[in-house]
């Protein structure tokens, strides 16, 4: 054909991932699963597709031109890849930090090692859309394996509870969504992004319903995301889910939506017209939902004593940082770009110091039986691995230096310094705020290193970690630790990736 | 034997000086915790190479090149956020490195006295070291911060595993407890002084942390106003100004004995180096401003530590609320700066506060040692209940007199040279502030010639009389420590030498 057809290899990382997703669950069939060989191939599956993102990326950044499918339906472009490959990582680590965990008895492995690669599909379908509707069915084919692996531990009461408590929140902010959808398209008669600009200004619809419509939109994000006022759902589905859901609520979405989030509102609903700014608009809306994500997050993670639940609120916490650079990137800023960036860096370098912390959650759940912080004295004693582990990847999240975590913060802030000087109130708040956090991130590591394991946990011995958990943990451990100081990957992050996402984000 | 030198004179010094010991804790970190030799000789060898070659940095500097950053070393690190590698030294840094030499040193030959997880200890420590070095040689603001983290991050662990209780009379402090509000404190001041220098670059707007390119960087005076107390208050907690100090006297107290030298010896010399170099460096007009407050609390500082201090009698509370007091004094010389203009008050004044970070951190350090020695042969912290110990332990007792000679300003001693500095420098200023700061001399006397009387002399408590003296490795650091101060002290130009020029170069710019 001599249409500009993109050629198929655009769709290569989506299909990889749905084909891992249905072999997981055909593997699951057999009369004597092995949990071993479905997670192996799971795990293999998703790292292809994650590989299968480079290609893509560099005829992407070589011809400038983003592959899109259906017109417009799904529009893979640099932004899209670089999400979907990080979804897939995300889902393969979080399978390989659960493997000791899956062996228990109490475990059904076969639910959990197929739901993962479904979340995984509706993540990578949800940056490669530039449609609302397909972003919808995204989004649910994202929300409704969550909900069951929140449930995953079926048994157990809690877990129970906490997969209804989702499912319910979760439905009702889908229909909010829906509705915000119907009102955008009732105002602008179209669906597609690149669209709705233009249909907006030629349409003389009630503005209103406009900007109802997009608020009830963000809210429906805001909720997945776990950013107050809209959190009330997360500590109680953290503790209650089994850790291994736990580890991967709290992380693989998070990522994604923040990118959906800056394209979303910073190009096709960031409307302008002589008495309508709506960027001003959105700006606020972030800046407040920063500035309480962050300090609700934080005090309230203070009088915790589950490590789940204090893990809620610190990714509370960090997603208000987070939303300090989306804040930034609109383009009315001047360092949108940078903004960009340091939202995209910071939400990285959370997802895998995140990952790495909640895997010993994870190890000790299974092995200590509890996720209690007093269940962590001596941990340092009983397995310095993981002990260490959790101190780098807990002074990542509170900020110490040379660990990605500060790179990070530093970048956010001075790029919101950058964008107003007038802004030094958000940036003073922010780093209080920072210095709070580090009150119960230390309070995690003084059982872990100040005091001696209770005799049943030291009787039970050292912690036992397979060896793919150890590669895992030792990857994550690299990115934390060496990814804030070495120069090329910061540039990357920095220049090279802002550029390519910054063309995908403002039009 | 000259090859070697002129490879010393070729080699980046100031880098040397400041990764070698962060190297050892890597290297540390890779060692079986069980052979706590090769760990210990590492960690010796690390901070012996650091001391040699701070000796060697500040033997270069003379009157004729302090004014100037010398051994500058400049490596293009994350070109596109304006932060770039870059070392360098002057009159006003060189006495710290200088000090953190001597202070690393021996506080890694006191460290061989900690008995268990001597792995991570010394891979702590070192990192510790490595973040002060790091502190005074850098040039780059962002480095600065860097370090500065580097520096008080690793002290919550050394703190918390390592630190003891304080019993006895009066309130009970806990070395856990203590640890958090020590990281908390330190933390927070972090946070002003990043808040403040990401101000800085974001107005000066040149992208760049450079120390040097933010010097010429035009930001107005009322800019300067709010950038100075930013960095300034951050600093000023770091530094334990009253009423920001109440973790200096718990933390101090509670750590093992070569983080107490440590921190009193070096951490607390970052804050005070911190406002002289970059709030009042960078914001001099901000400081004219602030500064005749800063001289007003500075007194309040010196005043109110040695009446605390007075109180104790639990001998490393009685060391921290007295640095809390000595503090004070940096603080009052460093605000003579206020008028750059009244005779040689400035000059005086600021090159007094200099000498005095330089004095209290060998003399605080030398008090802490002993102090920590005594306590692990004793277990007791409680200095009244000691009672006669030099009869028992006469190289600690003689020790023990000539640190509290050195720490009450006996002429001979650098705190005296210090002291004076700064009394002359106010006393040009203001009459009245250097009255009530000279007041205060008499306390220091009262309270630290008390310590030696209840502790060391009068009636043995027969408890202690099979006690042991110091053993080899804890006299080295002793004498070390003692004949600095006693260099500086006698002669005072081995220092100010370098420090003048630093001083005027900045006072130039005011």
């Amino acid at each position: 054909m001599s249409a500009p057809t993109s050629p198929t290899i655009g769709l290569l990382p989506l299909i990889l991932v749905a084909v891992t997703a249905l072999a997981a669950m055909l593997l699951d069939l057999r009369s004597k699963p092995n949990p071993r060989l479905q997670n192996s191939c799971t795990v293999i599956g998703l790292l292809l597709a994650a590989l299968s993102v480079i290609p893509i990326q560099s005829q992407i950044s070589a011809s400038g031109q983003p592959f899109t499918y259906w017109s417009g339906i799904i529009a893979v472009d640099g932004m899209a890849s670089m999400f979907t490959a990080l979804a897939c990582l995300s889902g393969a680590l979080a399978l390989i930090f659960s493997i000791d965990y899956l062996q228990t008895k109490r475990a059904y492995p076969g639910e959990y090692i197929t739901l993962i690669p479904f979340v995984v599909l509706g993540l990578s379908l949800a940056c490669s859309t530039k449609e609302l509707l397909t972003f919808f069915l995204a989004f649910e084919l994202m929300s409704l394996p969550l909900y069951a692996m929140a449930a995953w531990g079926r048994f157990d009461l809690k877990s129970s509870e906490a997969g209804f408590k989702y499912f319910i929140n979760g439905a009702v902010s889908s229909a909010i969504m829906f509705y915000g959808i119907s009102l955008i398209f009732g105002t602008t008669g179209s669906t597609f992004f690149d669209q709705l600009a233009i249909n907006f200004d030629l349409v003389s619809t009630p503005r209103h319903a406009f900007v109802l419509g997009s608020l009830m939109f963000a809210g429906a994000l805001l909720f997945k995301i776990a950013v107050a006022p809209f959190h009330f759902w997360a500590p109680d589905v953290y503790e209650g889910a089994p850790a291994p859901a736990g580890m991967f609520i709290s992380t693989a979405p998070k990522a994604t939506i923040i990118a959906f989030i800056m394209r979303a509102f910073w190009s096709s609903l960031a409307i302008q017209s002589m008495e309508f700014r709506l960027e001003d608009v959105w700006t606020v809306t972030f800046c407040s939902l920063a500035l309480l994500s962050m300090t609700w997050g934080n005090i309230a993670a203070l009088r915790q004593s589950n490590i789940k639940r204090l893990m809620a609120f610190s990714g509370i916490a960090q997603i208000g940082y987070t939303m300090l650079g989306v804040m930034t990137a609109a383009r009315s800023t001047g360092v949108a770009t940078m903004g960009i960036s340091a939202a995209v860096f910071y939400i990285t370098m959370y997802s895998f110091a995140n990952l790495a912390a909640w895997s010993v959650i994870v190890l000790v759940e299974y092995q200590r039986g509890s996720s209690e912080i007093s269940a962590y004295k001596g941990l340092a004693k009983s397995n310095p691995f993981l002990a260490f582990v959790l101190l780098v990847s807990l002074l990542s999240l509170a900020g110490a230096p040379p660990l990605a975590g500060f790179v990070g913060k530093f970048y956010l802030f001075r790029t919101v310094f950058l964008a107003h000087s007038g802004w030094w109130w958000v940036v003073l708040a922010a780093l209080v705020n920072s210095v709070i956090s580090l009150y119960y991130y230390y309070g995690i590591l003084r059982p872990v290193y100040f005091e001696e394991p209770a005799d049943n946990q030291a009787a039970s011995g050292e912690l036992q970690a397979s060896w793919s958990v150890r590669v895992g943990l030792t990857v994550c451990l690299i990115m934390i630790a060496f990814v804030g100081l070495c120069p090329t990957l910061v540039q990357m992050g920095a220049s090279a990736g802002a550029q390519v996402l910054s063309s995908a984000v403002l039009p | 034997m000259d090859l070697l030198a002129k490879a010393i004179d070729t080699a980046p010094l100031l880098s040397i000086i400041t990764l070698t010991p962060l190297l050892a804790a890597l290297i540390i970190l890779f060692i079986s915790p069980k052979r706590v030799r090769t760990i210990q000789t590492i960690a010796l060898l690390a901070t012996g190479i650091s001391l040699a070659m701070a000796i060697r940095v500040y033997a270069s500097l003379s009157s004729a090149n302090a004014g100037a950053f010398q051994w500058q070393e400049l490596a293009e690190w994350l070109p596109d956020l304006g932060i770039s590698y870059h070392l360098g030294v002057d009159g006003i840094s060189g006495p710290m490195v200088l000090l953190c030499g001597i202070i690393s040193f021996t506080a890694a030959l006191l460290s061989l006295q900690i008995d268990f997880r001597q792995k991570e200890y010394f891979a702590l420590a070192l990192t510790v070291m490595s973040g002060v070095f790091g502190v005074f040689t850098s040039l780059d603001l962002f480095l600065f911060i860097l370090f500065y983290e580097l520096a008080s991050v690793p002290m919550f662990f050394l703190v918390g595993i390592w630190g003891s209780d304080k019993m006895g009379q009066g309130r009970p402090i806990y070395h856990q407890q203590a640890a958090m509000k020590l990281l908390i404190y330190l933390q927070l001041g972090g946070a002003l002084v990043m808040l403040g220098i990401i101000g800085l670059y974001a107005l000066a707007d040149i992208n760049s942390f450079s120390y040097i390119a933010l010097l010429k960087a035009n930001i107005s005076s009322e800019q300067q106003y709010w950038l100075f107390a930013l960095i300034f208050l951050g600093f000023a907690i770091e530094a334990g100004l009253v009423p920001f100090h109440t973790w200096l006297p718990e933390g101090h107290s509670s750590a093992p004995t070569a983080l107490s030298m440590m921190l009193a010896g070096v951490l607390l010399k970052m804050g005070g180096y911190g406002i002289i170099r970059i709030a009042v460096g960078l914001c001099p007009e901000g400081a004219k401003a602030w500064l005749p407050l800063i001289g007003f609390m500075a007194v309040i500082n010196i005043l109110y530590g040695a009446l605390c201090a007075l109180k104790q009698t639990d001998i490393k509370l009685m060391i921290a609320y007295s640095s809390v007091s000595h503090m004070g004094v940096v603080f009052l010389g460093t605000a003579c700066l206020a008028e750059p203009n009244v005779g040689t008050s400035a000059i005086l004044g600021a090159s007094g506060a200099v000498f005095q970070m330089f004095s209290h951190g060998v003399i605080t350090a030398l008090l802490f040692a002993l102090a920590g020695t005594v306590y692990l042969i004793t277990h007791s912290r409680d200095f009244s209940g000691w009672g006669g110990l030099a009869s028992v332990m006469p190289w600690l007792g003689t020790a023990y007199v000539v640190a509290a000679m050195g720490s009450l300003g006996l002429p001979g001693m650098s705190g005296f040279v210090a002291e004076l500095m700064v009394f002359l420098g106010t006393w040009q200023r203001s009459p009245i502030l250097a009255a009530c700061a000279i007041l205060a001399l008499v306390i220091t006397a009262t309270y630290l010639l008390r310590s030696v009387h209840y502790g060391f002399y009068g009636p043995l408590n027969p408890k202690f009389a099979e006690v042991r003296d110091a053993h080899l490795s804890e006299k080295i650091p002793f004498i070390i420590l003692a004949l600095s101060s006693l260099a500086a002290g006698i002669c005072p130009r081995l220092i100010t030498d370098i420090t003048s020029p630093a001083i005027q170069e900045l006072i130039s710019r005011m």
